[in-house]
């Protein structure tokens, strides 16, 4: 166990907790030792972060008083919009905004007037998921280390978010990058997360090939017991007789589950998997994907005598097409003679006909729920049909556009977290710090970089099934 | 701890604009004839940095009564409660004063001094809003517990309720600052409940039972049993709010006592809070005090003081205890106060009065002055305005020092003349420039002294008066003795009844003669000038007869 008064004896410390060890847990003791003496500034990265954290210490009954958590970019952006004047802030949205908040704040964090206030402001400090820090913040981080007591938490086997060559993650490891952070460095030892009635064995599986994956060795799946592990060629999955597709189709039975695919660069490979798998499992979103901006956006711009094929566009995006061609034409609604489909289309008619002559996003809204009640139709991405859904109500009632609505919508979801208890395919980018009660991995051998291919290990708390092409994993050097 | 750098207002009351800058200034004294509007900078701060939530406001309230102008004060305040700064507070709003020039800057940078901007707005529909301001942002409301924060206290006329231990009061606070860290709203209703229980326990409502056995009886007879009835207080209005617990004198509370006491007292309190800083805001300091206790009072208050604190007075007594950078002059329609020079501290003490008029005759000595008010007993004699109706005092500059205190009043925003002689080379060489500063001079011929003008241009009955006022003093043998030594022949026995050119000169050189001179006393003064002035119509076209007309001119501002 972690001796908390040794960890917050020192000004400058850091802990290196892998996944699944208790590293929150660690931040609420803290927190419940340093409760009674000012207020704590916990930054992270991520809104799902921010709550997690937040869940911990309200378990905890730590007073929200005494704390207050943010992201970095948040933190730091709070600070410059307040003190700068100047009017050539980049958009938000547009790729320079956040290199723009982190050099400001690195000017204001420098300014002994702006010091003062965040000492007056904060105690201490405590960073977590440092291993995801980049260069620049890691720079502001060090910055302001100086004001108070700081504690970095994380895991440089998770470091997974490296986005801008430019600006390169930090290197907990490098003890000149971590300056005075390194002398008093403490690690978790107890995996957690496989204990209190999971799979304990799974824990230790996942704690032995940590060791391994940190000294650059290959893995052989076959020495872990634990974890269920499978050989198959890479392309079987497409094929519905082969003993791959039929183990993933059995393995689908569980509840909680999570299919993780190494492809991070395209959703095709895993939409078509869903299309593959009649829709069984759904397609966990990034939260910033274009597509929900782009679709909702359609709605905002809908010509005269144009609703029904803007429906037909944007239903093509997440349905399948060959269904949806079948009740739509370059013009827009197919008039239909067959009785019986003139019968299923009739309510998607009257409602598009209602529309054109009094327009509302609500009627847009009940011409789109519509659409899933027609035979054969399967939306692939449930997720944005949803908010589709949810914004045209929200922009409705609160008389503003869709893409507005839109944006409402998914920061809610950033702010909140969504429910994940459901099946999905993600990938590690999409899941880290998530947690499931069964991960499939596909094509394990297809991940190069250890560090993503220990996150996709370690999403799994009682079942892990591993599908390869090979029994013994081999990454590059860290 | 928190002081007021700079205070902006619009359309509040008497001022339409003004804005001034008090800088580190921790003792500031109002001056300025009455309606100038030192009252309402007083008020003003009071409002802006007021611990109630609420203010009532009227149309009245508004500069010449034009409510579509809202009303807005705003107050730069430095070194704030540190806590007012954390970043989920008004830390965000943080402004930044260059201490060297004074200069409040929204752009923070290296070495500036902490800056809170608060405003306060009251638009036509007389609600007030509070705001922490910077030009960086939206405005932040700053609530009421915030504010009282600053510890704001005005003593004004109503300050009755400065006795009693309710929020937002001076007492209240002092408790909140004690170490103790009572619970005021706890004390007090326990007190309540000791005193009910001594109530309920006395049995001193027992000559009531009769009555309410009759009651028993018929509500046992209706079949409600009602036996365990007694009679004492109702706790409900044992409910006592901190504001009826109150400062008492024995048995009598201090609101009974004296006005001066009471402020006294008031004030006592507010200056245990100003110890540990606070902003304390005294109306008319000298108000129902005898002129020494006003004066102890400006002292005690000028030393003691570790906050900031306001004052505003027409007493010389209490003028004399300060500093002439602790003075700053209000003058109507004027968008800014004055502030004086240090050239001007000795005039503080020799001529407090004069701070307090708009115009003022600096008189090169006490001749000068008595001949001044001479002029002026003389002109109320005709009928014709006084110079306290045309707002004007006489200030003695003491020789050498009359020129800077003529600048130092003229820089504070008065209207200065200066009533002097010729015979001093150093002042002659600085009148050009003193007139180029629109001060207006009233002086002898080149190379006389007053003396030597007026005995040159004097009426010879005029003269033979100024001899027989001498003669109260002294016996003409030792008037002839003495004007003798100035005369190049011995005198013959009637000399001092005889007109020539050379008894007059020897009569002037006789009178200003060190140490032994004749009218060096404003009492002489005076009597020269009601010679003088009777005597106007037998010299005309003379230089002093000049002096006189300008004079008066200058008195009737003309």
């Amino acid at each position: 166990m972690l001796d908390i008064d040794c960890f917050l004896s020192h000004d400058k410390t850091m802990l290196i907790a892998p996944a699944g060890y208790g590293k929150t847990h660690s931040i609420a003791s803290s927190m419940n030792v340093l409760k009674s003496n000012g207020k704590h500034l916990i930054l992270t990265h991520t809104h799902a972060g921010i709550a997690s954290i937040k869940e911990k210490l309200k378990k905890e009954n730590i007073p929200s008083k005494c704390f207050h958590v943010e992201t970095i970019s948040g933190f730091a952006q709070r600070y410059v919009l307040s003190f700068y004047k100047g009017d050539d802030i980049p958009e938000l949205g547009n790729k320079a905004y956040f290199g723009f908040i982190l050099k400001k704040a690195l000017y204001y964090f420098n300014l002994r007037p702006i010091q003062k206030i965040l000492q007056r402001s904060y105690s201490s400090l405590f960073v977590d998921e440092y291993q995801d820090c980049t260069s620049n913040q890691h720079n502001l981080i060090l910055l302001i280390s100086s004001l108070f007591p700081t504690r970095f938490l994380g895991d440089p086997l998770q470091g997974i978010f490296q986005f801008d060559p430019l600006d390169l993650l930090v290197d907990m490891g490098n003890n000149t990058q971590m300056e005075g952070f390194s002398s008093n460095k403490y690690e978790l030892q107890q995996p957690q997360r496989w204990l209190r009635g999971n799979n304990e064995k799974l824990g230790e599986a996942l704690k032995a090939i940590r060791s391994e994956l940190l000294l650059g060795n290959p893995i052989n799946l076959s020495m872990y017991p634990a974890i269920e592990s499978h050989c198959f060629k890479e392309e079987d999955i497409n094929d519905p007789t082969s003993e791959y597709y039929k183990k993933v189709n059995f393995s689908l039975n569980d509840n909680s589950l999570l299919i993780i695919h190494p492809n991070t660069t395209s959703i095709n490979p895993r939409l078509s998997l869903i299309k593959k798998f009649k829709n069984r499992f759904t397609l966990l979103e990034s939260i910033d994907d274009k597509d929900f901006y782009k679709l909702a956006g359609k709605f905002d711009k809908i010509a005269v005598g144009q609703s029904a094929l803007v429906i037909k566009e944007i239903c093509t995006a997440v349905f399948n097409k060959t269904e949806l061609d079948k009740w739509f034409n370059d013009k827009g609604l197919k008039s239909k003679t067959k009785p019986d489909e003139k019968e299923l289309i009739k309510p998607l008619k009257l409602i598009i006909e209602d529309y054109e002559i009094n327009p509302s996003f609500t009627k847009l809204r009940k011409a789109m729920l519509e659409i899933p009640k027609l035979p054969m139709l399967k939306c692939y991405r449930k997720e944005i049909f949803n908010c589709l859904c949810k914004s045209l109500q929200y922009a409705d009632t609160e008389k503003t556009t869709v893409l507005g609505a839109m944006i409402e919508t998914r920061n809610t979801i950033r702010r909140y977290g969504k429910k994940t208890n459901i099946k999905c395919i993600g990938t590690t980018l999409l899941t880290k710090g998530l947690e499931f009660d069964t991960v499939l991995i596909l094509n394990a051998h297809q991940f190069n970089c250890p560090k993503h291919l220990y996150v996709a290990l370690t999403r799994a708390c009682k079942k892990l099934i591993v599908f390869a092409n090979n029994k013994i994993l081999t990454t590059k050097e860290i | 701890m928190a002081k007021i750098h700079a205070l902006k207002i619009s359309n509040f009351r008497g001022i339409k604009q003004f804005e001034q800058i008090f800088g580190n200034e921790n003792f500031i004294c109002l001056i300025g004839r009455g309606d100038s509007g030192k009252t309402s900078i007083l008020d003003a701060i009071s409002f802006v940095l007021s611990p109630n939530w609420n203010l009532a406001f009227f149309d009245t309230d508004f500069f010449n009564c034009e409510v579509e102008n809202p009303i807005v004060i705003e107050a730069s305040v430095i070194e704030p409660p540190e806590y007012l700064l954390q970043d989920n507070k008004y830390g965000m709003y943080l402004r930044g004063l260059d201490s060297k020039t004074n200069v409040i800057h929204d752009d923070i940078q290296e070495g500036q001094d902490d800056v809170l901007t608060i405003r306060l707005t009251v638009t036509k529909d007389l609600e007030p809003l509070w705001e922490v301001v910077s030009n960086r942002q939206e405005p932040i409301e700053i609530k009421s517990s915030d504010r009282a924060s600053l510890n704001v206290f005005l003593v004004s006329d109503y300050i009755d309720r400065h006795f009693s231990w309710s929020k937002g009061n001076p007492l209240y606070a002092l408790l909140q600052q004690s170490e103790t860290q009572v619970d005021s709203a706890n004390v007090i209703i326990n007190e309540m409940r000791k005193a009910k229980g001594q109530i309920d326990g006395s049995n001193g409502f027992n000559y009531l039972d009769e009555t309410v056995n009759k009651i028993m009886v018929s509500a046992a007879n209706l079949g409600s049993d009602i036996s365990g009835t007694t009679t004492t207080i109702d706790a409900k209005e044992l409910n006592i709010k901190d504001g009826k617990v109150s400062l008492h004198d024995g048995n009598i509370p201090f609101r009974l006592k004296g006005k001066g006491s009471k402020r006294l007292i008031s004030i006592s309190i507010q200056t245990e809070l100003a110890k540990s800083g606070g902003i304390l805001l005294i109306d008319e300091i000298e108000q129902g005090l005898e002129p020494d206790r006003a004066q102890h009072l400006a002292n005690i208050l000028n030393k003691s003081n570790s906050g900031q604190i306001f004052i505003t007075t027409h007493s010389r007594d209490v003028l004399v205890e300060l500093e002439a950078h602790n003075l700053f002059r209000m003058k109507k329609n004027e968008t800014a106060l004055f502030s004086f020079t240090s050239e001007l501290q000795g005039c503080l003490r020799s001529n407090p009065e004069a701070f307090f008029a708009e115009r003022i005759i600096v008189c090169e000595g006490s001749t000068e002055v008595g001949f001044c008010r001479g002029i002026n007993k003389f002109r109320i004699g005709l009928g014709k305005d006084n110079i306290t109706l045309k707002g004007i005092r006489f200030a003695n500059g003491m020789g050498s020092t009359q020129v800077e205190y003529a600048e130092g009043f003229k820089t504070a925003g008065y209207d200065v003349c200066i009533f002097c002689d010729s015979d001093v080379t150093a002042i002659n060489d600085k009148k050009t420039s003193l007139r180029a500063k629109g001060i207006s001079i009233i002086d002898t011929e080149v190379n006389n002294s007053f003396e030597a003008q007026m005995f040159l241009d004097l009426n010879w009955t005029g003269i033979e008066e100024l001899i027989k006022y001498r003669m109260t003093f002294k016996d003409l043998e030792h008037i002839k003795a003495q004007v003798s030594k100035h005369h190049s022949t011995s005198l013959i026995e009637n000399a001092l009844t005889i007109d020539t050119p050379e008894i007059r000169q020897s009569l002037s050189k006789a009178s200003t003669e060190k140490d032994k001179d004749w009218f060096k006393r404003t009492d002489h003064g005076e009597h020269i000038a009601e010679v003088c002035c009777r005597n106007m119509e037998f010299f005309k076209g003379k230089k002093l007869n000049f002096q006189i007309e300008a004079l008066n001119k200058w008195i009737d501002n003309a």
